[in-house]
């Protein structure tokens, strides 16, 4: 699976799609009587602001000419009256369509976000942060003003031009067809421009997308950045991402602004033709002066929404990449997910067992080579072996955030990939290597592990891994914010919390990959002293290091080569003088070398 | 001007509607400034969420909490609806109303012009209809002047962010007259260092000489100050007591750009980003030859590893190294220090993620670079005890220190670790010497 990064663009299909287009409007449906409220109206405000020049004319004309000064103020308070009333249209208008486009940016956004959940890991393993995020936010946002617009001015505009047309169809069919020659090149020019803005406007989405993966990157990284006085390097880079993103968006612009000339020159010509036919029309006694003249009116009704319309068009090729990005994410299907006959997994025993199970995140590459063996519950079982071998890959099997390729993973019997996310990993407590803590308070941290744990168990698990008496100390105690300028937590004291968080979830299987790395051997013997009781009656997996944390494990699996290399207690493996025997012996080495023995 | 050469009374009527016109529009800024500045507030709290979300969603995912997660969304989501319509209603009141008042305008105008028209007011219809034109064109820019705003409100509420940023003052700035040391060796002197933050002591009067060259490891429990020492070295931190010399010069008069360049820092939480291995490793910098990657990625055992790759040095990895075990993390993290030509090198807690034999190995490979000073923080006893100097803390302390058979002697809390670390091997070892 390809990785991809801040300097490479995403890959995309070029093409417009005339459905992605159609699926956008679908969203406008279940909103369909405040489109219909809004397009009336819009009607009546317009029509009023139509009439607005007609009642000048006719006050002038006929009361003041006349002089009839009561007919003038007749007329005065009508259109003040009137205009009052298009005040209120509008205001109607314009909060039922912002609710409308706002409504349906909502709700695209929250389905975005919402599906984006249910993917798996591989999917948020090939992409940075960055670039899922400018999905969510920004190009949901560039949907913005298309969908008011699509309403405000694609709908009357389209009534605009149909009018025209059967106008001028009716008075002379052949001047119309004459005012409409310059048409087809109009719409040749505009599918060749918007094909090309199209595309340029993607790659600009793509570099807004490239420069929020690295700004959203570089300052997670700061620290690194700041300790390797890096800063004008990454300035750098940033400068370049900032100019390849400008760049990118003047040759999108260039092509968008053919669209204006194009259909100001077809206006011009389609008028030119009209005229010059015209003429010989009239010398050929066809049609009168009066209808010539009629006549180039209503090529400008026509034309001018034309010219609106190429401009919601503009529009909608500039920001259908938007969408375009957002359906794309909308239709991955997440590799791990609840198939249709998945079952709740009854409450869990805690026997685990790995059916020669074969695994790699890439296919071709194995991690896992035919891997068998068999957890009682209750057992604590230790994972060792060499950096990079495939620990953490074997819990990651178990709480199936990765699916294997062949064999099985059961839970009491139940083949993990058979039964629901949700009741699988609700019943474990699973700290990563990582320990990633959200912002928000220590608090609120320890209890992500249950949410509706009382304040009480939140303090009872703190206390159980010796990180009640620091927190204590702090001048907010629980209330501490982790994140908070000046109050940094340490990094023992991170991993301490989040041991805490996954014991407050009081899983019936523990996953504790290198829960205790960062932490002095002295507190780490309290923790364990600590969750002892905790862990009866509970499997337990632990990876470690130190060869101290694990010894009193039940049983200890070594992993070497892919697969298990050996497996059994502390004292059967020294027996064995095995791969774990040897291990252990090379301690010796350490101690010694160096030393004056 | 025009219109008061026309006819004053007229002029001056229709200029009464204009300031009306005026505030309204002054209404309106003052009203949507403040939404979309609540808007922008808002905007920036769904980015974090959202934000936070996907970094951590490999938790949200192991604990299940995806619900809970959309739930927050939707939340703010359903906020950022709420503002927004809320600055559409802002607008939709005030627009309409300046649309309004620009048609009264033209109206008043034109009846009352009318009536002077006839009672003979005005000289003719013509100067009506020329005085109407006239005031269209004094109205036009009033119409525009509502959408000006709106724009410009968002704008500003922009800018507000913006210069907020700019007028933060970092704490900690390279002096106006930085002095440069004679000789960039590495040697590091804390003398008598006090750190407080907060109200807090995290350090206390914590002496050091750490010769060019030697190794100082730091233990201790968690907590007890050992991060907070080394970032001192590079200046992260400012002391609040005593002072901390970097061949011979207090950190605080150097120049911080060279001072950091001049410490390699490994920290505890690793940080990689989504790029090629070689390019975590260099990290911007382009004085690094390739034999020095490849050496410093052969002493913390990254070559090996990199080598099985199918693009080797060019695989790209994922955001924070995924795609890499966690000790693989760690060891192209410590490649990155070791790549650098800087006189000192910390590493804070950098092979908690390493078995004991890829340690050690490590380990006799830093030995062997005499030219640098290297500072060691780690838990296992292993990864200090060749070093010069063990500095035990406790508290923000130091308990104990020397080297690793005068605090096996001791009987003190360094010891207490060792026989717990090697508690088995010990007793083994017992029963061969016994
Ligand atoms: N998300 C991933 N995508 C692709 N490859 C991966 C991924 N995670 C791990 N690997 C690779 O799989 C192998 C096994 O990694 P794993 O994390 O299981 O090692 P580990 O035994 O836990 O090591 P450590 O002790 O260093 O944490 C490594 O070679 C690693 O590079
Ligand atoms: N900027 C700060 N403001 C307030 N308190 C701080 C700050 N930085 C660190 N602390 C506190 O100072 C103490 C020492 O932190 P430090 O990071 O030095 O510990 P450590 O010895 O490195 O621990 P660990 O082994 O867990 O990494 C901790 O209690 C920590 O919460
Ligand atoms: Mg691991
Ligand atoms: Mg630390």
């Amino acid at each position: 699976m390809p990785i991809n990064n801040f300097r490479e663009d995403e890959v995309m299909k070029e093409e417009i799609n005339f459905r992605t287009i159609g699926r956008l409007f679908s969203y406008l449906k279940p909103h369909l009587p405040a489109v219909v409220q809004t397009l009336v109206l819009m009607a009546v405000a317009i029509s009023v602001e139509l009439f607005n020049p007609w009642f000048l004319k006719l006050g002038i004309d006929k009361y003041i000419a006349n002089g009839d000064g009561k007919g003038m103020l007749i007329l005065g308070g009508i259109m003040i009256v009137l205009n009052f009333g298009t005040l209120y249209c509008a205001r109607f208008r314009m909060i039922k369509m912002s609710k409308v486009t706002n409504d349906i940016l909502m709700t695209i956004r929250q389905q975005l976000y919402t599906h984006i959940q249910k993917l798996s890991f591989s999917f948020f393993d090939s992409r940075p942060v960055g670039k899922i995020l400018a999905r969510i936010i920004g190009d949901v946002n560039a949907l913005n003003d298309l969908f008011t617009n699509s309403v405000t001015s694609l709908i009357p505009e389209v009534v605009k031009i149909i009018a025209a047309v059967v106008i001028m169809l009716l008075m002379n069919w052949r001047l119309a067809l004459a005012a409409l020659v310059t048409l087809p090149f109009m719409v040749t020019v505009m599918v060749f421009v918007s094909r090309a803005s199209h595309k340029g406007w993607q790659i600009f989405r793509k570099k807004a997308s490239n420069m929020n993966a690295f700004t959203h990157e570089d300052f997670s990284g700061i620290r690194v950045v700041q300790s390797f006085a890096a800063e004008k390097e990454t300035s750098k880079t940033f400068w370049e991402l900032v100019t390849e993103w400008r760049k990118a968006f003047i040759s999108a612009v260039k092509f968008s602004d053919f669209f204006w000339p194009s259909v100001e020159l077809s206006w011009g010509v389609g008028t030119l033709v009209v005229f010059s036919y015209g003429l010989v029309l009239l010398n050929t006694g066809t049609i009168t002066v009066g209808l010539l003249v009629a006549f180039s009116g209503y090529i400008g009704m026509f034309w001018q929404p034309v010219m609106n319309i190429s401009n919601f068009y503009n529009q909608l090729v500039t920001n259908i990449t938007g969408a375009e990005r957002i359906f794309e994410i909308l239709d991955i299907n997440p590799e791990i997910a609840n198939r249709n006959d998945s079952a709740e997994l009854p409450p869990i025993q805690g026997n685990v067992s790995f059916k020669h199970v074969n695994f790699g995140y890439e296919a071709t590459k194995p991690v896992l080579k035919d891997v068998s063996f068999q957890v009682r519950a209750g057992e604590t079982i230790a994972l060792v072996g060499p950096t990079g071998v495939g620990k953490t890959t074997v819990v990651n099997l178990i709480s199936r955030f990765y699916e294997a390729q062949s064999g099985e993973v059961l839970i009491d019997g139940h083949d993990v990939t058979k039964v629901t996310l949700e009741s699988l990993r609700s019943q474990m407590g699973i700290m990563m290597q990582d320990s990633f803590l959200f912002s928000g308070t220590i608090r609120d941290n320890i209890r992500y592990g249950r949410l509706n744990a009382t304040d009480e168990e939140v303090e009872e698990a703190a206390k159980v891994v010796q990180a009640h008496e620091f927190i204590g100390k702090f001048e907010k105690g629980y209330d501490t914010d982790v994140n908070e300028r000046g109050a940094r937590l340490s990094g023992g004291q991170r991993q301490l919390i989040a041991f805490a968080r996954a014991l407050l979830a009081n899983p019936r299987i523990l996953i504790l990959d290198e829960a205790t790395a960062s932490i002095d051997t002295q507190t780490e013997k309290l923790v364990q002293d600590g969750i002892k009781k905790l862990l009866k009656g509970r499997t337990s997996f632990v990876i470690a290091h130190r060869l101290s944390t694990i010894q009193s494990a039940d049983r200890i699996m070594v992993i070497e080569n892919g697969g298990i290399s050996e497996c059994g207690t502390h004292d059967e493996l020294m027996q064995n003088q095995g791969l774990y025997w040897n291990l252990f012996m090379a301690q010796f080495k350490f101690l010694h070398t160096g030393e004056a023995v | 001007m025009v219109l008061f050469l026309i006819n004053w009374k007229l002029a001056l009527m229709s200029l009464c509607i204009l300031p009306v016109i005026a505030f309204v529009a002054l209404r309106l800024e003052k009203q949507i400034g403040k939404t979309f500045e609540e808007i922008s507030d808002q905007r920036a709290l769904m980015n974090t969420t959202a934000q936070e979300n996907l970094a951590g969603v490999r938790l949200v995912k192991a604990f299940g909490r995806e619900k809970h997660e959309i739930q927050k969304f939707l939340d703010q989501n359903k906020e950022n609806y709420r503002l927004n319509v809320n600055q559409a209603k802002i607008w939709s009141k005030h627009q309409p109303r300046i649309e309004f008042l620009s048609n009264l305008v033209i109206v008043l105008v034109t009846s009352i012009g009318g009536f002077m028209v006839i009672g003979g007011g005005l000289p003719s219809v013509g100067t009506l209809v020329a005085y109407t034109g006239y005031i269209n064109m004094l109205i036009w820019p009033m119409r525009m002047l509502g959408w000006l705003i709106n724009v410009l409100a968002q704008c500003l509420a922009s800018i507000k962010k913006i210069d907020a940023l700019f007028c933060e003052e970092p704490d900690i700035k390279s002096p106006e007259k930085p002095v440069e040391p004679e000789g960039r060796e590495g040697h590091v002197v804390f003398d008598h260092v006090t750190l407080e933050a907060n109200g807090m002591k995290i350090l206390e009067d914590i002496c050091l000489d750490a010769k060019p060259g030697s190794t100082v490891a730091i233990m201790g429990a968690t907590g007890s100050g050992k991060t907070s020492i080394i970032n001192l070295i590079g200046r992260y931190y400012d002391v609040t007591g005593g002072r901390v010399l970097v061949d011979g010069v207090d950190v605080r008069e150097q120049n911080l750009e060279l001072l950091r360049r001049n410490t390699s820092v490994v920290m505890q939480d690793v940080f990689l980003f989504s790029d090629t291995i070689e390019e975590n490793i260099r990290f911007g910098s382009t004085e690094i030859s390739q034999d020095t990657l490849v050496q410093a990625s052969k002493d913390a055992h990254v070559h090996e590893f990199v080598m099985k790759l199918q693009d080797g040095y060019k695989t790209v990895i994922g955001e924070r190294g995924i795609g890499l075990s966690g000790g693989q993390k760690q060891r192209i993290s410590m490649a990155r220090a070791l790549s650098r030509n800087s006189r000192v090198l910390v590493f804070d807690d950098s092979t908690s993620a390493l078995d004991m034999e890829t340690e050690h190995q490590i380990q006799q490979s830093l030995e062997s670079r005499t030219d640098e000073t290297k500072f060691i923080i780690a838990h296992r006893v292993s990864a200090v005890k060749n070093a010069d100097e063990i500095l035990f803390l406790e508290d923000g302390r130091v308990l104990e220190r020397g080297n690793h058979q005068s605090l096996i002697d001791r009987k003190g809390r360094y010891y207490d670790t060792y026989m717990l670390q090697f508690q088995g091997l010990l007793d083994i070892h017992d029963e061969e010497a016994g």
